[in-house]
């Protein structure tokens, strides 16, 4: 048995009268990869920030190579060693990636700071590692995933003995998730510990060494993935196996004859400094047609326009050519088409990041039960009587096992999964006849997948349409019906998920990728000059 | 000529009603830029005012009374930090009784150290911070070079010229030093900052003492450099003209210096025109009412001018 790297000893911690950790213990040996799973509102992201000290315990010990430490902030944690991967970035969008890594070092002069040396090393880090984003891009231009590793370079620059990654495969696609995975396992040869909190168990059960289960705050098995199943593994976790439904089991006769929604020649221009850029579409006379009784996944590149095109249905965001044809009434782009009419024709829309567009952070689980939906909520909740809304709340709450049970406890606070949660819980609750879903189960655990898989099927049967994207293969092969992949803002191609398996879909994108290749080379130079 | 002067001698005047504004718009600057609303500039200015003069009056030394104004603006920002920072108050509510504060508290203690009715004894110019003169690089001539250079740049008070390398030294602390970086991002985004491993209240702590010994400035400006004595509530609004001044200038060192002048210029100019016939009707026109046009301006600036102003994202959350 190796030392111990990192050793957690009974952290309590209290928010308000909610107990998020109750006694957890945890050791991390050295040089290994541990993992930790938990349904959601476990408290897994709590311990994590107990050991960056971004969150302070009521009570407990932290043990950082054989010496009791208290983590009092960030720095302090950095210092000894520990780095994070954060589930929610946070980065000075307009400064460059380099300016951003850099802004915590020690401050050596007060005038001018010099970069020079800063840059060789994480240059350098940059290249052993194999990051793609370069240093000097401003932080805008990286997408999400890029955003979350530009916290390992930073951890790795500053001397990262102890890594932390909280949730970091939510939203890779499947040869980023690859990428990860070789990394973390050259940290691991370097002698890095790395923790990893992650609801794929089945990446966690090839990655790790060793894996903790957490349940209501506390660790209740530490086990090898190596001695036992995948299959035993969500029974410790959810106690008992996990069954995920498959499409294929589908009710045929919910099939409509007429399409619910035909988009046809949809355009949209990039805009730069509020104008309209023709030689740069973002989405490009895009053709999709969606039946009454079937669920559809679009698959693409990351960026591919996937994201943009739900948006636009959704009517968050303008189209300049083309029409969206919603239940045989047509849209054109001067109708002004936009997402309050949508919803009033019974569209629903979980959009994502969650708490950037899904949610109000700032407002309690009872309002964001009805968010969007406020003018039915004048007369089916009646404003001026709080307990139906709240009863109507806690119906949902219960119905999606959203834990903590607070109904007036800020959304914000709560566990990204939980909120993820709560928004298709809002969305599906209003029985939609179009459903639009952008990463459906990104952060719900394993347990909450299932049944998550289940309400969008029953939406299916019952003759509703759903549209999705996801950066899961899995995901979209278990869930839908028909792909359609996107490329650069194109429509190429359609497959019925029947006639495909995964490693099939996978050979389908990278195919893509091989194809288009040259083609992003040159278009990232036209971008430069 | 004569126009020529007259010209300079406004624009010789907006220099000088500027200096009060600009200390007091770069003291909210540094706290706004790191996320604390400072509403209590006013407060800080007039009590440094007060501070000042009356230590110039006791010592008889302007500089003994500089450091005394530049040390009353520090402990009145740390009031302010303490309450905003440590204790998570509300920044506008704080600002507002540091306002109060002040006006009250200069004026007891005026009267209770000097018994003039609030007001400090008249000082005189060895009392005062001295005026500058430029060195002789242009002959004195009627050429409208040597014009410029000595009836409008030289000759200021001292605190003026501090002034305009106060705005470049800020600018460029923002843009290259590290510990700009940090302000910046504690006002931004203190969470990234946190990330980071820098400690956001220590941070915004510098900020707002460095803010207030700016102030400090421009209350000492006030009392013992432009002025010559304290009077009761004699910053009249300057603090809040130079909030304004610091949105118009969207937060940014050099325009936020640009819109000082432009303040700087309406107060010279409604100066000007009490002594002026206004389209013919002299004697008709109450000075109250020119008086007033600073303020109307300043409204008028700030609700169509400005455009789109963007605060420091996370101004006034903690």
């Amino acid at each position: 048995m190796l030392a111990a790297a990192l050793q957690l000893k009974d952290i309590f911690k209290h928010y308000q009268q909610v107990e998020a950790l109750g006694g957890a213990c945890l050791t991390v040996a050295a040089g290994s990869i541990h993992g930790i799973i938990g349904e959601n509102g476990a408290g897994k992201s709590t311990l994590m920030q107990v050991a960056y000290g971004v969150t302070q315990p009521d009570s407990g010990e932290i043990v950082v190579d054989g010496a009791v430490i208290k983590i009092s902030s960030a720095q302090v944690a950095i210092k000894h060693g520990i780095g994070m991967l954060h589930q929610r970035v946070s980065w000075l969008d307009e400064m460059s990636v380099l300016e951003n890594i850099v802004l915590g070092d020690e401050i050596k002069s007060y005038v001018y700071q010099d970069l020079t040396k800063a840059r060789q090393e994480l240059e350098q880090l940059r290249r052993e590692f194999g990051f793609s984003f370069s240093l000097d891009v401003a932080m805008t231009q990286l997408n999400y995933s890029e955003r979350q590793l530009v916290d390992i370079l930073r951890s790795l620059y500053r001397g990262v003995r102890i890594l932390i990654l909280d949730e970091p495969m939510a939203l890779l696609s499947p040869d980023q998730a690859d990428y990860l995975t070789k990394l973390l396992v050259m940290l691991k040869l370097q002698g890095i510990s790395v923790i990893i909190v992650s609801h794929k168990l089945a990446s966690l059960h090839q990655l790790c060494d060793v894996i903790s289960v957490l349940s209501n705050g506390k660790v209740v098995h530490d086990v090898r993935p190596s001695s036992l199943s995948l299959g035993q593994l969500s029974k410790l976790m959810v106690g008992r196996e996990i069954v995920l439904p498959h499409a294929s089991s589908r009710n045929k006769q919910a099939l409509t004859h007429a399409p619910l929604l035909n988009v046809s020649n949809l355009t949209v221009y990039a805009q730069k400094r509020g104008r309209r850029v023709r030689s740069d579409p973002l989405l490009e006379q895009c053709n999709l047609s969606l039946f009454g009784g079937e669920i559809v996944a679009i698959a693409g590149l990351p960026n591919a326009g996937q994201e943009l095109l739900l948006d636009v249905i959704a009517g968050l965001h303008h189209f300049n050519r083309g029409s969206i044809e919603l239940f045989g009434k047509e849209y054109r782009a001067k109708n002004h088409y936009c997402i309050a009419k949508a919803r009033k024709l019974g569209v629903a829309y979980a959009p994502n990041p969650t708490l950037e567009i899904g949610l109000i952070g700032q407002l309690s689980m009872i309002e964001s039960s009805f968010l969007g939906y406020q003018s039915k909520g004048l007369r089916q909740f009646s404003l001026f009587n709080p307990s139906i809304k709240k009863q109507h709340c806690i119906n949902l709450m219960k119905q999606w096992r959203i834990r903590p049970l607070l109904a007036h406890m800020l959304s914000g606070n709560f566990s990204g999964g939980n909120q993820q949660k709560m928004v298709l819980a809002r969305e599906l609750s209003r029985q939609p006849k179009l459903l639009l879903l952008n990463q459906p189960t990104q952060g719900v655990d394993a347990g909450a997948v299932e049944y998550v898989y289940q309400q969008l099927f029953a939406l299916r049967d019952n003759g509703g349409c759903i549209l999705f994207c996801s950066s899961d293969l899995d995901e979209m092969i278990s869930l839908s019906d028909r792909i359609v992949i996107i490329e650069q803002g194109k429509v190429v191609t359609q497959v019925l998920t029947a006639d495909i398996d995964k490693a099939q879909l996978g050979l389908l994108l990278v195919k893509e990728v091989l194809q288009q290749q040259p083609r992003q080379e040159t278009s990232t130079q036209g971008n430069k000059s | 000529m004569d126009s020529l002067l007259s010209w300079l001698q406004l624009f010789d005047a907006s220099f000088r009603l500027a200096t009060p504004l600009l200390f007091a718009a770069l003291a909210g600057l540094l706290s706004e830029r790191s996320g604390i609303i400072d509403i209590g500039l006013e407060g800080k200015m007039l009590f440094s005012a007060f501070a000042g003069a009356a230590m110039a009056t006791i010592s008889g030394s302007p500089w003994q009374g500089l450091m005394v104004a530049v040390l009353a603006g520090m402990l009145f920002s740390l009031l302010h930090a303490f309450v905003c920072i440590t204790h998570k108050g509300d920044q506008v509510v704080s600002g507002i009784a540091i306002n109060m504060l002040a006006l009250a508290l200069s004026s007891i203690l005026a009267q209770r150290l000097f018994s003039l009715g609030g007001m400090t004894p008249i000082l005189s110019s060895e009392q005062r911070l001295p005026s500058l003169n430029l060195p002789s690089l242009i002959d004195k001539d009627d050429s409208w070079i040597s014009l410029l250079y000595w009836k409008l740049l030289s000759g200021h008070n001292i605190l003026v010229y501090v002034g305009f390398a106060l705005v470049i030294a800020l600018w460029l602390f923002f843009k290259f030093s590290p510990l700009g970086k940090r302000l910046y991002a504690a006002g931004q985004d203190p969470l990234a900052l946190a990330r980071a491993g820098v400690s956001v209240a220590a941070t915004r702590y510098m900020a707002l003492i460095a803010g207030g010994a700016i102030c400090g400035l421009s209350g000492a400006y006030l009392s013992i450099g432009h002025g010559a004595g304290f009077f009761e509530n004699m910053t009249v609004g300057k603090g809040f003209i130079a909030l304004a001044a610091l949105i118009f200038g969207k937060w940014h060192p050099i325009r936020v210096f640009g819109a000082c002048l432009l303040f700087g210029f309406l107060e010279a100019l409604t100066i000007r025109l009490q002594g002026l016939a206004i389209f013919g009707i002299d004697s008709l026109v109450p000075i109250q009412l020119i008086e007033i046009l600073p303020y109307v301006l300043t409204l008028l600036v700030l609700a169509g001018f400005v455009g789109h102003s963007i605060a420091p994202k996370a101004l006034g959350k903690s």
